[in-house]
């Protein structure tokens, strides 16, 4: 599936515009974008795609697979959600038919699409949720898929080394 | 303690004051280089919007500390080899 996105800044320019092909061969392109964001793409493609994103205080896992139809569609939640931009997502169910999603402002939602053996097993995530008060309270452990798990024993150390 | 568990690399998301307090380079965590160019990208946005002049810099730890602490952005993804 064929997919486009194109984003927006907060003075209405166009910033980014990528073709997005999913399956078994996916290809991110870029058509148009600023230096910055080109550099951005050419680090985004070719990797799963795992972040966290703060929606009413509270810290939000979005993944998808490289190659999963969804992963444009999470890339936009992550530009609206992290940096306010705006974005518009064109999808192409048909060969001849584009679907507009457009999603702007500080809206996000959580849209973890977790599949599991996705990162090697020693490696480890982990994720502080640093609040103005204390910014190193509520320590939270992400499991290898990037699914948010029960937090680590100990690690109220967080970061102190 | 993290090497004990086997970990190579400590990840972690700062926000609000985070943002700030975790850049500097005391603690020695970096932004994954995905995310820089993104940051450089709001940087220069703030910059119009501020009325201030200037270009981006390269490491996470020389952006101004109004920029860090601004809603510009909302979490920093950083890391840190061990």
């Amino acid at each position: 599936m064929n997919s486009e996105l194109k984003v927006s800044n907060q003075f209405g320019e166009l910033i980014l515009h990528v073709r997005y092909a999913s399956g078994d061969n996916p290809m991110l392109l870029t058509i148009d974008a600023t230096n910055e964001m080109k550099h951005a793409i050419l680090h985004i493609a070719g990797k799963d795609f795992d972040r966290v994103v703060v929606s009413g205080n509270e810290p939000h896992v979005i993944y998808a697979r490289w190659g999963a139809p969804e992963f444009l569609r999470v890339l936009a939640h992550y530009f609206v959600g992290n940096y306010g931009w705006n974005t518009t997502v064109l999808e192409a169910f048909q060969a001849s038919t584009l679907s507009p999603l457009a999603c702007s402002g500080n809206l996000v939602s959580s849209v973890g699409q977790s599949t599991a053996d996705t990162s090697p097993a020693a490696s480890y995530c982990f994720v502080a949720s640093l609040t103005a008060n204390n910014p190193r309270r509520q320590p939270r452990a992400v499991t290898n898929s990037g699914v948010e798990s029960k937090a680590v024993a100990g690690s109220a150390q967080f970061g102190r080394h | 303690m993290f090497r004990r568990w086997g970990a190579t690399e400590i990840q972690i998301f700062a926000m609000e004051s985070g943002r700030w307090v975790w850049t500097r380079n005391k603690f020695g965590y970096e932004l994954f280089e995905a995310e820089l160019p993104l940051v450089q990208q709001k940087y220069r946005e703030w910059l119009r919007a501020t009325t201030d002049t200037g270009t981006p810099p390269s490491r996470i730890s020389e952006f101004p500390k109004e920029f860090l602490l601004s809603p510009a952005v909302g979490m920093l993804h950083l890391f840190k080899t061990l």
